[in-house]
């Protein structure tokens, strides 16, 4: 009887269910691993009571200290686990291979190489070298994630091991007689290396890739433990508390100390540390029980694999084909798996009970960002016709005003406009120019200037010069810096230099944005200055300034003020039909405010009105036709998202907020530019244990698929979620992404949207929207 | 005499620039800010932080800490009394935690191998491969769900986070000599069975010593080189466990430092003795890791003797 290959079977086994959680997560796990368990008030102890909950019926592997589950969290982050293992192992190999061949055939440069750098990362734990390397930011600007910076450091720091055990199988190979029969033969080194060394490295190879796999999966578990994660947080290092969104298993054990020196909730770090285990003792055990059957000299796994490229050889099956009688068996095998993939990817779907149209919603967006509207803006006269627009439409759509009316006005305090600086720039024996505020410049300070002020235009070298011997020169005066090439931490150091060996009354940066784009003054004046002036020119302005000789400026600044104003919210509903379901509510909300047309600047905001757009239209499509929901259906739409007073907290509080209704929010904010590729979904807000709300998250992710969307699953802020962790209240909110930046900026018109897009949205939202309200048509 | 003084001279000489390059190297990359940039444009390389200012603030800091290291002070004392006192907690789990490695992977590899006989190459694959496979997170998490139950049961001989009883110390060393005896283990078995295939083994054999006199007068002195072989090539993955069961156990050695450095660090308070004692404690590291090395190479070189034949 043949002895089974044991390790080549179990690393089997674990390798394809790896392959199958990673490729088909939603098939090992109903609940959505984004989700929390919010803290619960205990009445017994009058406290609120942390989400962790150990392994029982509603989360079979326990939650963790946020309250998410930590099955689902397992079996979503096995494919990007698997992906940075078997990129690392991948990319080790294309660099080691090369390399080693060549240090085998006797290149000093190469042996030098693997040598120094075995030394050199060796020397060092790799954990210190990743902390050390992975603080640079170069390296995140250079490969754009954290992921993929990591995955550069797992490779850059293992090569060389790799490359010492291939160069030493190769050297064995390379002292074989037969090779000194293919040099007599006249072969040169390239085809001795193809032709005769590399066939017989290929078992090596393949075995040495899932190692390099497994050891890259231990990596991984060994930084996990000190928060170094190599998913795509912002940062490379993480606690419990930033968990990223596109993570791995690693990011689970961040926190791990602490569970391990309090001795309690292990279950948090001991799932993870077990998958791991399984997949490292299935690799290796794969690469293990591969060798052994590259060993044996009458193996049938190899003479399978040699087969593999004839088995799916599309000629031989056509050759098949034609001599049918010869060949029955085979062909039927190859037709029958042949139209089963055929199937398995054209499968018809099962189509929309209603129909969106992206037409009408096109045409609100076209509206709402016309000039009409002079950008929306909250609480102005123009922001209350866009309300009426909103109200008017959802009139004509036959929807039930909310308390007999669709438009509810609030009040709220907020800055006015500051429009009160003017600057002119000055110098000897150049005309004046006069700096647009906000076009060109930018100011923050405490007290009100009117002044003319000297400039003092110095490099870093100076400052620190001038520091050193404690300068009066720029007392009480502007000192300019150009910090357009400057890091962060020497900016602070020269910012404090400035403002205190020089004693500068203010300091003015020029910066990379150009005149005329919209950006936040918060995103550029953003130095540490306690007090004084800080003024932020643009890159072209500050090029000017840098030609004058001895310039002034001549400043007036009033700081902002504060006024009370009026918002208005509008809200209509569809009451729902089912006696016990009726009483809950799903709320699709969307803001249609803006930040307003700033002078001569227009800001139409049409991806900003997206949302309201697309959720009128679904409006519209419901109403007129034959909906009937089980669940009430509220359409509202808020004022005031750009301010620290928004409209929808208010309303809510004093409207949806019966302890024995359920709601469910569906939030949509921003849709969708022509450099939207996807639409982001933040599910955090729903609990693990919520199995109405986790069959919607399912219904989305089916809905996604069918109208041809990619999701990515992300933050979104909106003001819905302020204030409003609640237990009987679940809220998703969608968002778009906008790779060309058009957001905030004048750019974000109506030629910027993507209609077809904009329709695919919509009819995923539209089916999303009467899957949630339990309409029995569908 | 002559060659081989002047081999030793070219080691020591390699081995001193490798020593200083990496120590430079060290203290280099922990300088350079993080938001570090450099442009290549018209007028040359341009660069956000200049590195002349770098290349000073790397000879400062050697400076420091090598020179005037007690100019830097932690917690009122200077910061190398500090770094004393971790290294010593740390060298001690070290060493006892190698010695128990040594011993439990040799018993265990000797276990595992066939020792001559003829046993399943599966089931001893899964034998050695299982146990190297294991996270030493798992192991950890194992033995502290080990110690929990102990304590649960009455018996409070693992404490942790913390020092000054050999209590403090048992789980930490216990747990460190884990992974590297299975990686002893594993290449004690593979040795032992190929001795097993030489000729002098099976001459032994015919002439009719035991197994136990095999194995004690044969095979174990020509294997106990290839031991040390193997855990100079484990030297890196013994420093990562080391990290790792420190911080896991906060016990008080130069990773627990480290972390404490790197934490304030991160947490925005920037002072001089931060940047020093991270850079001091990688250093420190890199030393252990350099004397290991030389410690098993030399081992290996006393113990590692020709096979000879015995009649």
């Amino acid at each position: 009887m043949k002895k089974l290959n044991l390790p080549l079977l179990i690393g089997v086994i674990i390798v394809v269910l790896l392959i199958l959680v990673s490729v088909f997560p939603e098939g090992f796990s109903d609940i959505d691993p984004y989700g929390r368990q919010r803290y619960e008030y205990d009445s017994s102890s009058s406290k609120m009571v942390n989400p962790i909950s150990p392994p029982s019926k509603e989360y079979p592997w326990g939650s963790d200290q946020n309250g998410r589950d930590i099955r689902s969290l397992i079996i979503y982050g096995c494919r990007a686990t698997m992906l940075v293992a078997l990129l690392v192992a991948l990319g080790r190999l294309l660099i080691a291979l090369p390399i080693a061949i060549l240090a085998a055939y006797g290149n000093k440069l190469c042996r030098w190489l693997i040598k120094q750098f075995n030394i050199i990362f060796s020397a060092l734990p790799i954990i210190l070298m990743i902390f050390i390397l992975s603080r640079f930011r170069f390296l995140f600007d250079t490969f754009a994630t954290q992921r993929n910076v990591m995955i550069f450091l797992f490779i850059l720091i293992g090569w060389s091991k790799l490359a010492k055990v291939l160069a030493a199988k190769i050297n064995d190979i390379i002292q074989q007689d037969f090779i000194e029969g293919e040099i007599a033969i006249g072969k040169n080194g390239l085809e001795i290396a193809v032709q005769n060394i590399l066939p017989h490295v290929i078992p090596t190879i393949v075995v040495m890739f899932f190692m390099e796999m497994a050891v890259a999966l231990l990596v991984m578990t060994q930084l996990g433990v000190f928060g170094v994660v190599t998913s795509g947080a912002e940062d490379a290092f993480v606690d419990t508390s930033s968990f990223p969104y596109d993570f791995d298993w690693s990011t689970l054990l961040a926190g791990a100390n602490r569970i391990i020196t309090s001795r309690q909730n292990m279950w948090i770090i001991l799932y993870p540390t077990a998958c791991f285990a399984l997949s490292i003792i299935g690799l290796n055990l794969f690469g293990e029980g591969l060798r052994m059957e590259f060993e044996k000299r009458d193996s049938k796994v190899i003479s399978f694999i040699r087969r593999i490229p004839s088995i799916l050889s599309p000629v031989k099956y056509i050759y098949q084909v034609r001599n049918y009688q010869a060949f029955k068996s085979s062909v039927l095998k190859k037709s029958t798996a042949i139209l089963l993939i055929v199937l398995i990817i054209f499968f018809p779907q099962k189509s929309s009970a209603y129909k969106f149209y992206s037409e009408p919603a096109f045409n609100i967006i076209s509206e709402l960002s016309s000039e009409k509207y002079q950008g929306r803006p909250t609480g102005t006269e123009s922001g209350k016709q866009a309300a009426e627009y909103i109200a008017e439409q959802l009139k004509n759509y036959e929807i039930t005003p909310y308390n007999g009316s669709f438009i509810h006005e609030y009040e709220f305090e907020a800055y006015g406009a500051d429009e009160a600086s003017e600057l002119l720039i000055t110098s000897t024996g150049e005309a004046p120019f006069k700096a647009l505020y906000i076009n060109d410049y930018m100011i923050l300070s405490t007290e009100p200037i009117d002044e003319e002020l000297k400039v003092f235009v110095l490099s870093s070298e100076e400052i620190e010069q001038l520091a050193s011997q404690n300068s009066s020169l720029c007392e009480n005066q502007l000192v300019l810096v150009d910090i357009r090439e400057f890091g962060e931490n020497w900016i602070k150091r020269l910012s404090g230099l400035i403002k205190d060996k020089l004693k500068a009354k203010g300091i003015v940066f020029i910066e990379k944005w150009y005149s005329g784009k919209f950006a936040r003054k918060v995103t550029i004046i953003d130095k540490v200055f306690s007090d004084g002036i800080i003024m932020s020119l643009s890159s072209n302005v500050g090029d000017m300034v840098l030609k004058l000789d001895e310039p002034s400026f001549k400043l007036s600044y009033n700081p902002e003020s504060i006024l009370q104003k009026k918002g208005y919210n509008i809200v209509g509903y569809i009451e729902g039909n089912d006696k016990v379901l009726k009483n809950e509510i799903i709320i699709v909300g969307s803001s249609f405010d803006y930040i307003g047309d700033f002078k001569t600047i227009r800001y139409p905001g049409a991806m900003a009105i997206g949302g309201a757009a697309i959720e009128l239209e679904i409006a519209r499509v419901l109403s007129e036709s034959d909906y009937k929901p089980d669940r009430t259906l509220v359409f509202a739409f808020w004022d005031g998202s750009n301010l620290k007073y928004n409209g929808s907290t208010s309303f809510i509080i004093r409207n949806f907020n019966d302890p024995t209704k359920k709601y469910f929010n569906l939030d949509l904010n921003d849709f969708i530019s022509k450099g939207s590729t996807e639409l982001i979904v933040d599910t955090t807000n729903i609990s693990p244990k919520d199995k109405a709300a986790q069959g919607i998250i399912k219904a989305i992710k089916e809905n996604a698929r069918r109208n041809k969307i990619k999701l990515s699953f992300g933050k979104v802020k909106s003001q819905v979620t302020e204030n409003m962790n609640y237990e009987n209240r679940s809220i998703i909110l969608f968002d778009s992404n906008d790779r060309n930046r058009t957001k905030m900026t004048s750019k974000d018109n109506i030629e910027n949207i993507n209609e077809k897009l904009l329709g695919r949205a919509g009819q995923l939202l539209l089916d999303v929207v009467v899957h949630m309200s339990g309409d029995t048509k569908e | 005499m002559k060659g081989l003084v002047l081999k030793l001279l070219k080691k020591a000489i390699s081995t001193i620039l490798i020593l200083l390059s990496f120590i430079y190297i060290t203290v280099l990359l922990n300088v350079i800010p993080p938001d570090f940039q450099a442009r290549v444009t018209g007028k040359g390389i341009i660069t956000s932080y200049p590195v002349s200012s770098m290349l000073s603030d790397s000879n400062e800091m050697l400076r420091l800490i090598f020179i005037n290291n007690q100019e830097v002070l932690y917690r009122s004392r200077p910061l190398s009394v500090y770094l004393h006192n971790l290294f010593g907690r740390t060298m001690l789990i070290l060493a006892v935690g190698l010695l128990l490695s040594i011993v439990i992977g040799i018993i265990k590899g000797i276990i595992d191998s066939k020792r001559g006989g003829h046993g399943n190459k599966s089931i001893q694959v899964l034998m050695t491969v299982i146990p190297i496979s294991l996270p030493d997170v798992l192991i950890i998490v194992l033995f502290q769900l080990l110690a929990v139950f102990l304590s649960q049961n009455g018996i409070r001989i693992f404490k942790v986070a913390g020092t000054g009883t050999i209590n403090h110390m048992l789980l930490p060393a216990i747990t460190l000599s884990i992974l590297p005896a299975f990686f002893i283990a594993r290449t004690t078995t593979l040795s032992i069975d190929e001795c097993y295939k030489q000729d002098y083994v099976k001459a032994a054999l015919g002439k009719g010593c035991s197994r136990r006199r095999i194995l004690f007068n044969h095979i174990i002195r020509n294997i106990s080189g290839i031991v040390f072989e193997s855990l100079s090539n484990s030297t890196a993955m013994i420093i990562c466990n080391l990290m790792l069961v420190e911080y896991l156990f906060a016990y008080p050695g130069l990773t627990f430092g480290l972390m404490q450095f790197f934490m304030q660090m991160w947490y925005g308070i920037t002072m001089d003795v931060n940047n020093v004692g991270i850079i001091s404690i990688a250093l420190i590291f890199g030393f252990i890791y350099f004397g290991l090395d030389f410690v098993f190479s030399l081992l290996k070189a006393i113990t590692h003797r020709e096979i000879k034949e015995v009649a």
